[in-house]
């Protein structure tokens, strides 16, 4: 080849890198595929939907960087404007977690509290800006979810402070006394000194919340049966009484914990002993309220995933023996990775399989990544 | 490094599910950005629930609250109702 035609392919192939490098940054509606290649979140986010959507081919060719073709350029079109709205969901969402209802949220979880202890609330919304908009893309309706719940803290906030009172009233006429808080106390020390551990009595605690929020159903009961009409109907003055001791009952049982829990705010109720048992109380009311006396929001656990390493070597024996490699330890290193980067799709569905777990569970993703760094040991 | 994730399975495998999550927070300094990310969202979204759910326990116990009192309202009207009839001889008792 002459230095003439060598110079006019330079210049071609200049030429038609320029005109790739235009194509990419081409796109009206920001981010362009330019500015997206350029930041690895917003990299991350564009293989992710294109994964989610089973374009695997196309989702690998980005993450190695290879020359797309013009049909590429169409199809990442769309994905591309996924990106920009999981960006904007993901910032809108951000925007409604003031610091204080970051708090305010994290009183309610104690891992969440220490993690904003650790971390910041700075620090906290850093992840969970990245983490919202890798939501968006996998599971649009969790966060849709998601999104609606801290809108509704967020509504709920400017009336709280009413209902907070309103509840206050109840609980002085029905909840507990001061002497009946003092009781309560006493059982709990006595528990100790019968030698229960703290564990033992959190779960005595917890059991008693249930047992007394379980009343809550009877009280719904009551609102759905007693119209104004069946009350006229009924033609006993001792069969009304039944009811009014039933309701005040009813009510006392259920006022009894959130009245510890609101009157251990109180001045009056500053000593320590009752700041602690209104801890204890009122996480056990959170638990109890998670778990299915009110609601159940069907979260999968870490217990439902349990498994140990030694299954986790045994399905990587069995997916070498599958891909036919008898020779590991004298494979290259690019070898390996391949197998390591097959090892964790295959190993997620089959586990998912077995354990039926929900596809997209962050529990799912956390276990996933542990698999990923473990089997980078190999 | 390595020991870290051979950690979390033997407690994933042997645990209980608080000490699995325990776990999570004691070390999670120790763990990638990408896990830190979902280990703050896993928390997170738990604690969205968990204060919706609190939130909407009050509102509802504050409905229920307030129902009880009209219905205890509306029970009493009958009772001494039912005692005036009682008094003056005309009684409705089946």
């Amino acid at each position: 080849m002459s230095s003439i035609e060598r110079f006019s392919r330079k210049i071609e192939e200049n030429k038609a890198k320029k005109e790739y490098e235009e194509k990419l940054k081409a796109e009206a509606v920001p981010p362009s595929l330019l500015e997206i290649f350029q930041d690895p979140q917003l990299s991350e986010l564009l293989t992710l939907s294109l994964k989610a959507d089973g374009k695997l081919e196309l989702a690998q060719k980005i993450i190695e960087r290879k020359t797309l073709d013009p049909k590429d350029f169409e199809t990442l079109d769309a994905y591309r404007k996924i990106v920009k709205e999981a960006e904007e969901a993901s910032k809108e969402i951000l925007n409604n977690l003031t610091p204080e209802r970051i708090e305010r949220i994290a009183s309610a979880s104690e891992e969440f509290r220490r993690l904003v202890g650790i971390l910041g609330v700075e620090g906290v919304i850093k992840f969970l800006g990245v983490y919202l908009a890798r939501l968006y893309v996998i599971d649009p309706t969790k966060f849709g979810d998601l999104e609606n719940k801290i809108t509704k803290i967020r509504e709920a906030e400017e009336k709280l402070q009413q209902i907070d009172n309103e509840l206050k009233k109840a609980c002085e006429k029905y909840g507990i006394t001061p002497e009946e808080l003092e009781e309560l106390y006493e059982q709990l020390e006595k528990l100790r000194t019968q030698g229960a551990d703290e564990k033992q009595i959190e779960e005595e605690i917890k059991a008693f919340v249930k047992k007394k929020l379980g009343r809550l159903k009877g009280l719904l009961d009551f609102r759905e049966k007693l119209s104004k009409e069946g009350i006229e109907a009924l033609k006993k003055i001792e069969e009304i009484d039944k009811i009014l001791t039933e309701i005040n009952t009813n009510l006392t049982e259920i006022l009894e914990p959130i009245a510890v829990v609101f009157f251990a705010e109180s001045e009056e109720y500053q000593d320590p002993k009752y700041l602690e048992y209104k801890r204890i109380l009122s996480e056990a009311l959170t638990e109890a309220l998670y778990t299915g006396v009110i609601e159940e929001p069907g979260a999968m656990s870490f217990r439902e995933a349990r498994f140990s390493e030694e299954e986790l070597n045994r399905a990587w024996e069995e997916f070498l023996t599958k891909k036919g490699v008898t020779n590991w330890n004298e494979l290259g290193p690019e070898a390996r990775d391949s197998y390591k980067q097959d090892f964790l799709p295959w190993f997620g569905e089959r586990f998912m399989n077995r354990r039926r777990l929900k596809k997209g569970s962050v529990i799912m993703d956390i276990l996933i990544g542990m698999v990923d760094r473990w089997i980078q040991t190999k | 490094m390595e020991n870290i994730y051979e950690e979390f399975f033997k407690i994933l495998s042997e645990g209980t599910e608080e000490d699995v999550r325990n776990f999570l927070i004691e070390n999670f300094d120790k763990f990638p950005d990408d896990l830190k990310r979902d280990i703050v969202g896993l928390f997170f979204e738990e604690a969205v629930d968990l204060t919706y759910a609190y939130i909407k326990f009050k509102e509802e116990l504050l409905k229920t609250l307030t129902d009880l009192e009209r219905i205890k309202r509306l029970l009493e009207d009958r009772k001494r109702e039912l005692e005036l009839k009682r008094e003056l001889g005309v009684d409705s008792e089946e």
